[in-house]
């Protein structure tokens, strides 16, 4: 079981700058949690909630002596907010160790009680940064009463992503066939590729491309996930599919592909849609998702998952044109990448809703509908070519690559528009529209686990 | 037991939880002294004594502030003051 702490970048660039003050800071961090299908727990940040100045009797480099009111009033916030309690501290100043002190330990028994009494929550957290030259260093560990699990892994989720492990934790080497990589990008990028858990939904000419990828890049958890058996049309653009494949699930030879390049990768293929809940909660585990689907019912599922469960979504999709004459005038691919404070796919008019709903129904409610003027037909078979597939797949996964290594452009643009046919490239970014789910003042970012799940109706 | 009381009045009783402890208090008041002692060991001057108020912040109780006391009433205890450090300072 691994226990991660997942924390949108503003609440991390505040942890961070506490870290380097040159007294020590407190708080309470409110997160909800998320047990997953493979008994992981996720805490997803929800605020933070700082001890304020008079509460503060001491506060030097070394310790602090904090009165109950610094603290307390966290407590029922958390209760309200359905939250687990985490108690936060610093040990700051450059290098210095997050483990916790004879003190510390001394404090985390006389708080774990009360803050699960009064916050009504299974369990107790703490927390302790550092600063490390602007990266944050942490130990951490969730106390249910009878006994006390290490925080494994904070996740900071937003334009840029970081991946930090407990310090106390040990890390797995990296294997030396990375070695081209670590030149471009540096090993501690190189580690927590190999940590990640990453989801692909839709295994078609973009999803298998994107697999390959990050199975060649480090990746070394994967899921799986597409409805469909493989056709002799998919041959020409699915990566690791033959001829001989035709009949399996998409899902099934993809899997057998990635397994072949690395034996010791894992795995899991899923042959279901994510429209159904059951396989959208297998999500749950993943740190990151790619969206290669190109149905619309499927991306409004996607959506909301990045905004729920603080799982960042790196959606895409190619749109061949031609004149009718078979002859290619338009080719657009589109990169879009979904994050807490960005629009999410609805609000940026990427997901057609008529269409969403008619691929919802069965295919004689649809069928009737159509006829009846009542729904959208939906679209016959597509043009699709591997080359223009393949290139938005690589765009994609190098949207990956740029958010890890945090180089290239500041503010980082949350859509790449390709349009080939001209051989343009253009950004964007686009805010919440008001109201909407995935804006701030909603308050549900971060929500977790909801009933109806991800408020949607299944 | 109406004997013991004129009138055949039964006194209220209240139902108070201190922390995860239900007490029964006949009281239609009493101070955060006398919270204090409801406890065995009572509580000691270590641990801060508050009210929960539904809605509300919750509310530190002094000891010699009243509580008008009502059947389902929540109050808890929190360290009076915490100490986390980096090192060990010993500061006797
Ligand atoms: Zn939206
Ligand atoms: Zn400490």
């Amino acid at each position: 079981m691994t226990t991660t702490l997942v924390v949108p970048d503003r609440l991390a660039s505040r942890l961070r700058e506490l870290s380097t003050y040159d007294v020590e800071t407190g708080g309470v961090i409110l997160a909800r949690l998320v047990r997953t299908p493979e008994d992981n727990i996720r805490l997803l940040a929800r605020e933070l909630l700082e001890v304020p100045d008079h509460a503060y009797e001491r506060r030097e480099a070394q310790q602090l002596l904090i009165s109950s009111e610094g603290y307390v009033p966290a407590l029922a916030r958390a209760e309200e907010a359905g939250c687990v309690p985490i108690w936060f501290h610093t040990h700051p100043g450059n290098d210095s160790n997050p483990a916790p002190s004879r003190h510390d330990l001394t404090v985390n028994r006389s708080l774990s009680d009360l803050f699960r009494l009064r916050a009504d929550s299974p369990f107790y957290g703490a927390l302790i940064t550092s600063s490390d030259d602007g990266t944050i260093t942490f130990t951490g560990s969730l106390d249910d009463g009878v006994s006390i699990a290490p925080i494994d892994r904070l996740w900071v989720v937003g334009p840029r992503l970081a991946l930090y492990h407990a310090c106390d934790s040990e890390h797995q080497g990296v294997l030396d066939i990375y070695d081209r990589n670590i030149r471009a990008f540096g090993g501690p990028v190189q580690r927590v590729l190999g940590d990640l858990r990453a989801g692909i939904v839709g295994c078609g000419g973009t999803g298998s491309a994107v697999a390959e990828q990050l199975v060649r890049l480090g990746v070394r958890d994967i899921q799986l996930i597409d409805p469909d058996e493989l056709s002799d049309s998919n041959v020409t653009r699915v990566y690791g599919s033959r001829l001989k494949d035709v009949g399996r699930p998409k899902v099934e030879v993809l899997a057998d592909h990635l397994a072949d390049i690395l034996p010791s990768i894992r795995v899991r293929p899923i042959q279901s849609m994510i429209t159904v809940e059951e396989t959208a909660r297998l999500l749950l585990d993943a740190d990151i998702v790619f969206g290669c689907t190109d149905d619309n019912a499927g991306r409004m599922v996607l959506s909301r998952l990045s905004t729920y469960l603080l799982v960042p979504v790196i959606d895409c999709g190619v749109l061949l044109s031609s004149d009718g004459a078979g002859r290619l005038d338009g080719i657009h691919g589109r990169v879009t990448v979904l994050h807490p404070g960005q629009a999410c796919l609805i609000c940026r008019g990427r997901v057609d809703l008529g269409r969403a709903r008619s691929e919802m129904l069965t295919p004689e409610e649809r069928n009737r509908l159509v006829d009846e003027g009542y729904a959208p037909a939906l679209p016959g078979v597509e043009p699709a070519v591997v080359a223009y597939t393949s290139a938005v797949a690589a765009a994609a996964v190098a949207e990956l690559i740029e958010r890890l290594t945090h180089h290239g452009v500041d503010p980082v643009p949350s859509e790449v528009l390709l349009r080939l046919h001209d051989r343009e490239v253009s950004t964007n970014n686009q805010e919440p529209l008001d109201r909407h789910y995935c804006h701030d003042s909603s308050g549900k970012i971060g929500l977790g686990l909801t009933a109806p799940f991800l408020d949607q109706t299944w | 037991m109406t004997e013991a009381h004129p009138g055949g009045k039964k006194p209220k009783e209240f139902h108070i939880k201190i922390d995860r402890v239900e007490y029964h208090v006949v009281e239609e008041e009493l101070t955060g002294a006398q919270l204090r002692q409801l406890p065995h060991p009572p509580i000691g001057p270590d641990r801060d004594l508050f009210e929960v108020i539904p809605g509300q912040a919750d509310r530190k109780i002094d000891d010699t502030y009243v509580v008008e006391i009502v059947n389902g009433k929540r109050f808890f205890t929190a360290p009076a003051h915490i100490n986390p450090g980096h090192e060990v300072a010993d500061h006797t």
